[in-house]
Order: C-alpha cells, then structure tokens, then sequence
C-alpha cells in the first residue's frame, strides 16, 4: 500500500501539537508528536512498509502495534481528505 | 453604494454613486473599508469587542446580535476600561507577542439594553443603520497604548441554565478565529488565508480561546461578568501574569 499526500495544507505547531488546515476545504486536523512526524516522512509518496519500519528505528514499539496504530492514523488521514492510499506500484 | 480606492494601509478614495445616501458610504467606511485598510497594515482583524484587564486585552468574538457591545458593556459598568467595539485589530510587537490597538469606538447599544444596564446618561447620538441602537459612551474607555492579547472569548447563548466557560482545543479555536475575522470572505478572496491562519497560530501561542456560554437574559448579565472576573483570577490575569 502506497500512502500520499493529498491537497494543499498549511500547518502551524501550537504547543506539542501540530494543526494544519486544507486550503481545499478548510477542514482542520490536529496532530500529536508521532503525527507530526508520520506527516513529515509521507512529504513524498511512501510505501506503508517503509513508512513502518521508519517509525520503528524512531520509536520504541512492536511491529504489530506499530502496524496496527499507522493503519488507523491512516485511516483517519483519508477520511479527513488528507492523504490518499493506493495499491503498491 | 459607490467605489472605494484603499492604498498603503492610509489613503482611501471612495466616489458615491449619484445619490447614494452619505450615511450609507459612511457606515461603509467605517466597517469594511476601515478592516480592509488595517489588513494592508499587516494587522488581524476580528470582529470582536475588546476591554482592558490587568494590563492586556480580553477580547469578545461572536456573531452580529450575540452580545459582545453588551458584553463589553457591562464590564465597563464594572471598572473595565472598553478597548474596543465591533472592529478589533490585532499586532505582533517586536517580540512577536498579539497586541491590540485602542479603536476609540463608543458601543452601540439598543434601549432595552441601556435602560436594564442603567446607562441613560451615557447615551449618545443614534447609531445610522444599526436598527434602532444608539451609541453609548462607555463609563470607562482605553485610548492609550497598544496592549498585550490576554484572553479571547467566542461568546454564545442558548437556554443555559448556569453560564460556563471551557477552553477550546487548539484546531476548533483557529477555526473559529478563522470564522470570527471581520471579513471572512475578504480574507479568502484577496489571498491572505495562509496569513491569516499563520497569525490565529501565533496568537494561540500566547493567548488561550475560550467559548463563555450563557442565558441572554440581561437580568443575568452582572453575574456573567462576575463569573468573567473568577475566571480571569484562575487564569492569572487579574495580577497581569499570563503565558506571554
């Protein structure tokens, strides 16, 4: 599964959070500290993989939490019109 | 109505139309033409009430209608010097930290108001196309310097049974200062959203949003404006301490 960005998005950090809002259709979106850093390396279009595996050198969690977890925040993302998810190339 | 020539955040040529009414350009100038030209000054506009507290500048954003020149109103009636009424222009100082500016407004009032709130003998000429308002000098104003953002308010009423105050999360406060910005429209069609959105985010930095929902019975006013006043102690801002 490929994961990328979708729209234009102006962000802003306020505190530990960071809140961005779609210059499409104003909707805003909070993101915690992982968030942030997911959006960060989706800034090109990425592999779910490797996005994953990324995450996992960074952050001190198991496989399948880490799995879990991104497929949810990803979800999330698409429903908010923020990325888009497609087949791996 | 006419056309209206803003330039350099100072000069404005308007040419009436034949026979526009005068009063109607005026109430234009003083409204959109005004926020347009604080826009090209670099500042945010948002349609808000303004009154001063230990020092910094509590603000009151709503709808037309809400309450926030009744609002602004009673806190006057209480010692709170009115910073300002309708238009409200917000700064950055040299350390980036939201400033506002005095506008030196009287508050437009309507009589059920000054008669509940005892301002008879404030009460100005008629406000021309406020349907039926009337200014109202405050009983304290600010005309002095610029002043730090304390605190914002989005003001709403509804059948509250007991008025109360909770901060709002970092993504709903941008939208609704979004929202709250004196032309909102104006804002998106000449390009300054990203501005716009950049200086909501500096001002959250050093100011908290709050919704203050309350019963519009101006009988209870006195008692929102008390419960203001505990709410401004509990975040430190009666003494002057804030997070700027």
């Amino acid at each position: 599964m490929q994961v990328q960005r979708n729209g234009k998005w102006l962000s802003a950090m306020v505190g530990t959070e960071c809140v961005m809002m779609s210059i499409e259709t104003g909707n805003y979106v909070t993101l915690s500290r992982v968030g942030t850093r997911i959006w960060e390396l989706i800034e090109t279009p990425t592999a779910v993989s490797d996005l994953c595996a990324k995450l996992l050198e960074e952050f001190n969690v198991t496989p399948e939490i880490c799995d879990a977890e991104v497929a949810t925040f990803l979800a999330e993302l698409a429903a908010c019109r923020a990325i888009t998810l497609s087949p791996a190339s | 109505m006419g056309r209206f020539l803003i330039s350099h955040g100072r000069d404005v040529i308007f040419e009436p139309e034949h026979g526009a009414p005068l009063v109607e350009c005026a109430i234009y100038l003083q409204g959109t033409v005004l926020g347009v030209l604080l826009n090209q000054r670099g500042k945010i506009v948002l349609h808000a009430s303004a009154v001063e507290m230990g020092g910094k500048a509590v603000l009151f954003c709503g709808p037309s209608g809400e309450g926030k020149s009744t609002m602004a109103a009673a806190l006057s009636m209480r010692g709170h010097r009115v910073i300002g009424d309708d238009v409200c222009a917000i700064g950055f100082d040299e350390k980036q930290r939201p400033v506002v500016s005095a506008d030196a407004r009287r508050l437009k009032l309507d009589d059920v108001c000054i008669d509940a709130m005892q301002l008879e003998a404030q009460r100005d000429e008629p406000a021309p196309g406020s349907k039926g308002k009337v200014y109202v000098n405050p009983p304290h104003g600010w005309n002095g310097h610029e002043l730090l953002l304390g605190a914002i308010y989005m003001l709403q009423s509804g059948p509250e049974e007991i008025d109360h105050i909770t901060q709002l999360p970092s993504a709903t406060a941008l939208r609704k200062l979004r929202d709250n910005a004196h032309r909102p429209t104006l804002v998106r069609r000449t390009g300054q959203t990203a501005r716009y959105f950049e200086a909501a985010a500096q001002i959250l930095r050093h100011a908290n949003v709050f919704t203050i929902s309350r019963h519009r019975d101006l009988s209870r006013l006195a008692g929102t404006a008390a419960m203001l006043e505990e709410h401004w102690r509990s975040i430190g801002l009666s003494n002057g301490q804030t997070n700027n």
